[in-house]
């Protein structure tokens, strides 16, 4: 693959999105961090102070006032001047004690002290903010950042600050710093590392793809289908899903293939026939208007069938291609046997048979092509009527019925005609099917392979059952749920 | 009449001709779709017979275009496109009737003259039709012949209903499996002529005048003689 190409797929922008999440993630991380690093460690320092300043009130109102002086002064001298801070004054204001060089006028409360090269006047709260003029250096290194917090209250007679320097908070600022300088990009080449192997996995697989799609494309083969090692993942899925659909195009072009065969086989044999009869009667020179006009009556025939045959095998094919799908509705089995019974009854009974069906109350919906099940209900009628028939059965006795079952409605129809030889029970259904005793009869063979079709269609089971006498068909159609309706 | 035809076949459409000649219609042919519907937005037609495929624009779209221009002329599809959808598809489209080729010119004859009078056969709001002594009953859907109740099968009412409410006219077994049964299909069993004569029986036996008739190699009518 070219760096172009791997620069524009998919894998690499997802790799790259995942890597600007990642970084902006952490950024936001580190500061979150850093904020509550301050607050957490300020916090603790003006709890120390506070703790500092409790025993310092006790020393103070328990001891005389010569007493007080020398024990700040030794404090003072004990003290690191760069932790801690103590002003002690007396009701005047006048410094008694400290370790601050310079006298600051300061309010009760909390009192920050910094070291910036600003005079007071432009400082923004100057009550709270106190700063050595000009004085950038007075702890010998440039102590710009050195900040110090204090509390300063009135005690009796005196008056007292005492503070911390804020110098942990950006010492462990500093260090949270450190880790992350070293920790992120370690973890972001990890991240980038992850991303790439991921791509690399999911790439080769939209690679097999890829390649087999090229080769059916490139051969023409519609029988190749993709392998599909892992078939439960997306890729698995859309593999499954190509495959799937491969079945359905190499079925149709099967299905194309066969209607050309059917049509050059089938039709080419009765339109033979035809010629051979046409060219006979031209040819006979003792035709009479009479003997002609029969020719020309038998050659329509013969077309009628033709286009009858013709229609059949179109109609077939376009079930076939499940096309038909589209017109599917929810429908009542019971109410189109009912017609069917009705409009074939009366014509079963002038031919000297009889038709029964018991109509149910109960309605049975299913979804389906309305019109083709109809043309299946016909087509097992028709082939009552017609194939059933021998010269021993003048009386015919067919019987429609329903039979439901929670999931699925069988519809049966069935006859005590002369029956199907055991050995032909499995190719009533193929198309031009024709046994024995139909050849001398019209017909195409396309009835049972058109019901077939439909069946299919309807993802119903069609079954032929021997019952003595006769024969029964059963189309077992999956019924519509309550819910479903 | 006046009709228009637009059919590329020119056989085909010569026959058609040459037998709408035959019953006193004036034909306008047209080989190609879009100068079929310039004629069809243009002329003053009393009904248009148009192939689906026809050169330049299909018959589908010539019919969408008809009613588009507010055109109400009955319009009759003759093609070679049989299957169901392909109906469905012509009707939806504004078509009246679809008539699959090769048909017998009997059955293009009845569906002619079933359109072109059709204001007056679909009257939906009609409440009863009267024809000679038999009243039919459309709000109660009953018949009565000379003042006395037939007793008809609720497809049997259907099929005399069809008919009456075509009193005149030809109707085929095509028509009638269409109208009253709704098969779209050829059955190869004579449904048709049972319930015709199982009507019949119903209708006329009784009384005499026979209003059931039957028109040889068309179809069948109701009418007094």
């Amino acid at each position: 693959m070219s760096i172009k190409r791997r620069l524009s797929s998919t894998g690499f922008r997802f790799v790259g999105l995942y890597a600007l999440v990642y970084i902006l993630t952490t950024l936001g991380f580190m500061a979150l961090i850093f904020s509550i690093v301050g607050t957490e460690i300020e916090d603790n320092i003006k709890r120390e102070i506070k703790r500092d300043y409790r025993d310092l009130v006790q020393i103070i109102e328990s001891s005389p006032d010569v007493g007080i002086n020398a024990y700040f002064s030794d404090l003072i001298d004990s003290t690191d001047y760069l932790e801690t801070l103590y002003i002690l004054k007396d009701d005047q204001g006048v410094i008694i004690a400290s370790n601050y060089p310079y006298d600051t006028d300061m309010g009760k409360g909390w009192v920050r002290l910094r070291k910036v090269n600003e005079t007071p006047a432009q400082a923004k709260n100057p009550s709270q903010t106190y700063t050595f003029m000009g004085e950038t250096d007075y702890y010998g290194k440039n102590s710009d950042a050195q900040a110090y917090i204090g509390w300063n209250d009135r005690i009796g007679s005196y008056s007292l600050f005492v503070g911390q320097g804020l110098a942990r908070i950006d010492e462990t600022k500093a260090i949270v710093s450190r880790i992350a300088a070293l920790v992120i990009p370690i973890s972001m080449f990890l991240a980038f590392l992850g991303g790439l192997i991921f791509n690399r996995m999911t790439m080769r697989r939209i690679e097999v793809i890829n390649e087999h799609c090229r080769s059916i494309r490139a051969q023409g083969d519609l029988s190749l289908r993709v392998p599909n090692t892992q078939p439960d993942d997306e890729y698995g899925l859309l593999i499954a899903n190509l495959n799937a659909m491969l079945d359905n195009i190499d079925k149709g072009v099967q299905n194309i293939q066969a209607v050309s065969d059917d049509v050059a086989h089938d039709l080419r044999t009765p339109l033979g026939r035809l010629k051979y009869n046409l060219e006979a009667g031209l040819a006979d020179s003792k035709a009479t208007t009479e003997s002609l006009k029969v020719i020309l009556e038998d050659a329509l025939v013969e077309i009628d069938n033709l286009l009858e045959t013709f229609s059949a095998i179109l109609r077939i094919s376009q079930l076939k291609s499940k096309k038909r799908k589209s017109k599917f509705q929810n429908f009542d089995l019971s109410a189109l046997v009912d017609t069917f019974y009705q409009a074939y009854g009366p014509s079963a009974e002038d031919a000297g048979h009889t038709m029964h069906y018991e109509a149910s109350s109960e309605s049975c919906m299913i979804n389906g092509d309305k019109e083709m099940v109809g043309q299946l209900l016909s087509n097992l009628i028709e082939n009552a009527l017609h194939h059933a028939t021998g010269p021993n059965h003048e009386n015919l006795d067919i019987r429609l019925a329903l039979n439901y079952d929670p999931s699925s409605v069988t519809l049966s129809v069935e006859d005590n005609g002369r029956g199907v030889p055991k050995e032909n029970h499995n190719q009533v259904f193929n198309k031009f099917f024709r046994g024995d005793y139909d050849r001398q009869e019209p017909g195409n063979g396309l009835g049972l392979a058109l019901v077939k079709a439909v069946a299919d269609l309807h993802d119903a089971q069609v079954q032929l059952v021997a019952v003595n006498p006769g024969v029964k068909f059963l189309v077992t159609f999956p019924r519509l749920t309550s819910t479903g309706l | 009449m006046k009709l228009l035809l637009i059919e590329d076949d020119p056989q085909t459409a010569e026959f058609i001709i040459k037998s709408l000649a035959e019953m006193g219609h004036g034909v306008d042919h047209f080989a190609d779709g879009l100068d079929g519907l310039k004629a069809c937005l243009g002329g003053d037609y009393d009904l248009i017979l148009a192939d689906r495929r026809v050169p330049s624009m299909d018959g589908l779209t010539v019919v969408k275009r008809v009613r588009a221009a507010g055109l109400e002329t009955p319009f009759i599809f003759l093609t070679t496109m049989d299957g169901v959808d392909d109906r469905v598809e012509g009707l939806d489209a504004g078509g009246d009737d679809y008539l699959v080729k090769p048909f017998a010119f009997s059955e293009l004859r009845a569906r002619i003259d079933a359109l072109a009078r059709r204001p007056q056969a679909t009257q939906s709001h009609l409440d009863h039709i009267y024809i000679d002594d038999l009243k039919i009953d459309l709000i109660k859907r009953c018949a009565y012949r000379a003042g006395q109740q037939i007793l008809l099968q609720p497809r049997e009412f259907r099929l005399l209903e069809y008919l009456a409410r075509n009193a005149g006219r030809v109707a085929t077994k095509t028509m009638l499996l269409e109208h009253v049964w709704e098969f779209n299909f050829d059955p190869k069993t004579n449904i048709i002529e049972t319930q015709i004569s199982r009507l019949r029986s119903k209708v006329d036996k009784p009384t005499g005048p026979s209003l059931i008739k039957t028109v040889r190699g068309s179809g069948y009518m109701i009418d007094v003689d």
